[in-house]
């Protein structure tokens, strides 16, 4: 197994990419640490983990506070004595035009997504860094590395997380710490699910991906726990996208392919 | 469970260095490797020492034909062709002033033409077949910060990246993935410089990690990108470089800031 015996943090770990990534450790033989601002869903990711075999405990917090960043590496240091790998899921999307965003939307987004992951490495990092080992996974988002139209700060915000984690990567690889990046593109999970209940949106928004179709939670935690596992021992500060080839398909969308009267007509199924 | 039982994978370059390795831990995972190289006695004794799962099949990346031979060898020894890793490179570095044309040639025609060659005789038969498939395609460090005086070395491995994205987004719908890997300082034959201890030295602490690759470090995200494990990933570029492509700040003198 790929994380034998491994104690990983998830932050965001009570739903979507999150949960997905706390099952498939546990899979893995990992025990985990649930940390999520909400109970009901966190304490149902601990069932699940319980369910593969594995110890969960959950940690009620908001990524946000220091004061909570430090309890959350606390009580996983009281529940299992160590702490290998962190994944960072934890975010707010609040869309908005720039000409109209409210301040506490952008410090929300980027207080979660940014400083929280910012504060929850710091505070798992401690015990990491007395191990001369450790794992830190930061979940991002091809928003950032593409800009994202009327999204608010989220693409800024993510963009940050990928530079974050090759910080993280390039000043701790001295103490034998790895940090890279998942960039996800579209996700069906409950962050965008109310979104993707409409059917001309689900349609119009697989069609611009060149495989044809969105992302599932489960596509994604396999890229984090393959970072999180020893096969990744010599990437750090890397991001990884998994995304269907949707980051690099600009061009799939130029009209009018007429090159000196070559005409092709581009159709992604043919 | 063996992620690749019943599956295929044709390695190019694949008689020694990240190639030679990436047939023995597919077939150790329960895959079936053509090793495509033109150095056939070490090939062979790949091929061997894996046992039946393995066969050498002579390849020159160059040659067309040969390309869509070595597909039709895995065809035709397993009876498909599922997955495609590309190493087959050559470097032939001087610095650009000097550069011979038949040296910017050679490295152009096996690393990017070849590759190129390659991945059309692989996506050919997929396409026409109706099958699934994945290409790894092997790039370097070197393709995304240039690698002064390695010759045409840098160039072709940043067409390289683009290549494999360009493969990935014309052929996502058929449901073939392309992605490109690519290693730092890695020690292997091509890279004999490495066997000078002051070398290798030099270039373990230039790396944030503070060590040289070995060919293992480099097969496991090969593997990973192969398997299903990324079924959603395609056109992406995955560096393992132990961190140096996002170090360059480190070789900056005086940050004396506390």
């Amino acid at each position: 197994m790929m994380l034998d015996g491994k104690k990983i943090i998830v932050t965001g770990g009570g739903s979507g990419i999150g949960r997905a990534t706390c099952i498939l450790a546990a899979r893995e033989g990992a025990d985990l640490a649930v940390a999520d601002i909400n109970p009901e869903t966190g304490d149902e990711t601990v069932k699940l983990v319980k369910a593969e075999g594995r110890e969960a405990i959950f940690i009620e917090m908001d990524t946000s506070k220091k004061e909570d960043a430090l309890r959350m590496a606390e009580e996983t240091l009281a529940a299992y004595g160590t702490i290998d790998g962190l994944v960072c899921c934890a975010i707010k999307l609040v869309p908005g035009r720039l000409e109209e965003l409210p301040e506490e939307d952008w410090d929300m987004v980027m207080d979660v997504g940014l400083k929280g992951y910012f504060l929850c490495a710091q505070a798992a990092g401690q015990s990491m860094i007395k191990n001369k080992s450790g794992a830190i996974v930061f979940v991002s988002s091809v928003g950032g590395m593409q800009t994202y139209p009327l999204a608010g700060a989220y693409s800024v915000c993510k963009a940050g997380a990928i530079m974050l984690s090759k910080l993280f990567g390039v000043e701790w690889a001295a103490h034998g710490i790895r940090a890279n990046t998942i960039s996800p593109g579209q996700v069906r999970s409950p962050m965008t699910e109310a979104m993707f209940q409409d059917p001309e949106i689900a349609a119009g928004r697989a069609a611009v991906v060149p495989m044809g179709r969105v992302g599932v939670p489960e596509e994604i935690a396999e890229g984090c726990v393959f970072l999180l596992s020893s096969r990744a021992r010599y990437i750090t500060a890397a991001n990884l996208p998994i995304d269907g080839g949707h980051g690099e398909s600009k061009m799939i969308h130029v009209p009018g392919r007429n090159w000196g009267g070559k005409k092709i007509a581009y159709d992604p199924d043919k | 469970m063996a992620r690749f039982a019943g599956k295929t994978c044709i390695v190019a370059g694949g008689a020694r260095g990240i190639g030679g390795k990436t047939c023995e831990f597919y077939a150790a995972e329960g895959g079936r490797v053509v090793i495509g190289d033109v150095r056939e006695e070490l090939g062979t004794d790949l091929a061997s020492r894996i046992g039946e799962r393995a066969v050498f099949q002579p390849l020159d990346v160059t040659d067309p034909e040969s390309c869509r031979v070595a597909v039709e060898r895995a065809v035709g020894e397993f009876g498909s062709a599922d997955h495609l890793v590309n190493c087959a490179i050559k470097m032939d570095p001087a610095p650009l002033i000097d550069l011979k044309l038949e040296s910017w040639k050679l490295v152009v025609d096996i690393g990017l033409t070849g590759m190129f060659l390659m991945c059309q005789a692989f996506g050919r038969w997929a396409i026409e077949n109706g099958r699934a498939g994945s290409i790894v395609n092997l790039s370097s460090n070197a393709g995304v910060q240039p690698y002064g005086l390695s010759g045409a070395y840098s160039t072709v491995k940043a067409g390289i990246i683009m290549l494999t994205q360009h493969i990935a987004i014309e052929w996502a719908r058929k449901r073939i993935r392309a992605n490109a890997i690519c290693p730092g300082h890695t020690e292997t034959p091509l890279t004999a410089y490495l066997q000078d201890p002051e070398v290798k030295k030099g270039r373990s602490e230039v790396t944030p990690v503070g060590r040289v690759a070995q060919p293992e470090d480099i097969v496991h995200g090969i593997l990973f990108l192969l398997s299903d494990e990324a079924a959603y990933i395609t056109a992406a570029r995955l560096d393992i470089d132990g961190g140096l492509t996002s170090s360059i700040f480190n070789h900056m003198p005086g940050r004396k800031w506390d």
